[in-house]
């Protein structure tokens, strides 16, 4: 019985999680530039997603330890630092552009401009991290992002052709805009996998004490949980083709984003949307910059637990100060959150080789992995994965240069 | 199916410094490009229009009291804001008599967007 409620747990925990800044404005500007027809890449994310948590959460399980530490002990200190930074950078980045969002959805509703929010938003997610524990942090924001289902709910009022967003989730080529079509859809990939997601889940496996016995709730968690979340972001780009699309709007700025729920909703879904935007946001910053000192921590050996004191696990806990102090500094000077959110997904989708190519090998090794080692199914998935990976590191930056972004 | 053995892998990283400079090469580039998104006449045009446009849809909304007035104003400060980014880039951009037309037209479309929801949020 408990074992259920944790998988129920598990399954709400990711659906709720799912939407954050990358996922909103990705979404959004997929569906106003080309409709239904970047749904495939949204689904190809998910599945991405899905399979990268499921064997990051299964070497946990079945190791007992987390990615970052087996990834320095079996491949050196010198090697680490390659994936460390090439995390590290677009963890930052998203970082910085969540804090963007919680300080939109702030402006927007009192009219104060976002770049006075910053610091505020940093010092309430720190205290949260301080003297929350890691169940707070996780649970408690995803479920409050639950929220975000008022796309869904906006989306059925508005009557969609269902036949034609099922044929979006077929990868098709574009009529026009070529490059901007190919620049959009690595956006969304690279909102859909960014590299903090499995490494928070793998480090999450390990606060939550997961075992062999957890491989089950593991899968079911990763899979299903991805696949709610996945429906919930293919309603962004649904809600945002509908609204925007025929009206020929391209998404500037995250303003026009509120309108995606106002039009069909009223002044509730304008409400929702500022709610949805803060709450997802804010449990994407406090996620990110805990992602951050668990890789951190992880790959050096220091002591890290989120539900320990924090004069137990000192250098973890100054990490994730640190972090998120310095990642507000950006967006209280100013920085634009869209653009940098844009920026930010592209990275992210250009470092997913450095993470992913050795997650193959590690799920292969059988003295890490004992009997639970990746079978052929599983490095078909990892491998496809890695190709698509590496795909992305070579095109993210002509596309996102040719695409405008 | 053969994989990549560990040593392979770190091969690559831990290996000569040829390998790392051409990693660190490719990531420069990659940062470097980033910092120059294309943009030409059709690309501006079609951003100026979708500021009218959204503008329009900001006007009713607004009507129907569905957004905030903290939004709308938000709304049409970005939209003066892009309109003064717009208006040399077309000018730079438009090449034939025909196009300098047509910019000027989605230009004054959008300033008269701007004009009636400054009225409408007095």
């Amino acid at each position: 019985m408990k074992k259920w409620a944790e998988l129920a747990l598990g399954v709400v925990t990711s659906m709720g999680g799912f939407l954050e800044v990358g996922s909103i404005a990705t979404g959004v500007q997929g569906g106003a530039s080309f409709g239904f027809q970047l749904g495939w890449a949204l689904l190809l994310g998910t599945i991405c997603l899905a399979i990268l948590m499921e064997a990051t959460g299964r070497l946990a399980a079945v190791s007992g330890r987390s990615y970052a530490d087996l990834l320095r002990e079996h491949m050196g200190i010198r090697f680490f630092i390659v994936p460390l930074v090439a995390v590290l950078i677009p963890s930052f980045l998203v970082l910085v552009s969540e804090i963007g969002g919680v300080a939109i959805a702030l402006q927007m509703a009192t009219g104060i401009a976002f770049r006075w929010w910053a610091i505020p938003i940093a010092l309430v997610g720190w205290f949260l991290l301080w003297r929350g524990t890691f169940s707070i942090v996780e649970q408690g924001t995803a479920m409050l992002g639950l929220v975000s289902l008022v796309f869904l709910v906006a989306v059925f009022k508005m009557h969609p052709e269902w036949s034609a967003i099922g044929a979006g989730l077929v990868p098709s080529r574009p009529d026009n805009d070529k490059a901007k079509y190919w620049y959009l859809a690595v956006s969304i990939l690279g909102a859909s996998i960014s590299p903090y997601l499995y490494l928070f889940y793998s480090a999450g496996a390990l606060e939550d004490g997961w075992t062999i016995k957890y491989l089950n709730v593991n899968r079911i968690t990763a899979g299903v949980g991805n696949l709610f979340g996945g429906g919930l972001a293919l309603m962004v780009l649904v809600g945002s083709a509908i609204v925007f699309m025929p009206r020929n709007i391209q998404v500037d700025a995250y303003e026009q984003i509120s309108l995606v729920l106002a039009t069909p909703l009223g002044r509730g879904g304008f409400v929702l949307f500022l709610v949805t935007l803060f709450i997802t946001c804010f449990g994407a910053t406090v996620e990110i910059t805990l992602a951050n000192a668990y890789l951190l921590a992880q790959g050096f050996g220091w002591p890290w637990s989120e539900n320990m004191k924090p004069a137990k696990d000192a250098r973890f806990a100054t990490t994730y100060t640190v972090v998120i102090l310095l990642a507000c500094i950006p967006i209280a000077l100013g920085a634009d959150p869209l653009k940098l959110t844009n920026i930010s997904m592209v990275i992210s989708a250009a470092s997913l080789p450095v993470t992913v190519i050795p997650l193959l090998v590690l799920m292969n090794d059988e003295r890490v992995m004992t009997t639970h080692s990746n079978g052929w199914l599983g490095n078909i998935a990892l491998g496809s994965i890695a190709i698509l990976a590496v795909a992305l590191f070579v095109l993210a930056a002509p596309l996102y240069h040719l695409g405008g972004g | 199916m053969p994989l990549p053995t560990l040593a392979h892998l770190t091969a690559a990283a831990n290996g000569p410094r040829a390998h790392r400079a051409w990693v660190s090469a490719v990531l420069c580039v990659t940062l470097a490009t980033m910092g120059c998104a294309k943009k030409d006449y059709k690309s501006e045009t079609g951003r100026t229009r979708a500021w009218t446009a959204t503008l329009e849809l900001a006007r009713q909304q607004h009507g129907l009291r569905a957004t905030n007035d903290a939004v709308t104003r938000q709304l049409l400060d970005r939209a003066i804001e892009a309109r003064a980014k717009e208006e040399p880039l077309l000018a730079h951009y438009a090449k034939s008599d025909s196009e300098r037309v047509a910019a000027r037209g989605v230009l004054d479309s959008l300033q008269q967007q701007i004009r009636q929801l400054e009225q409408a949020t007095r």
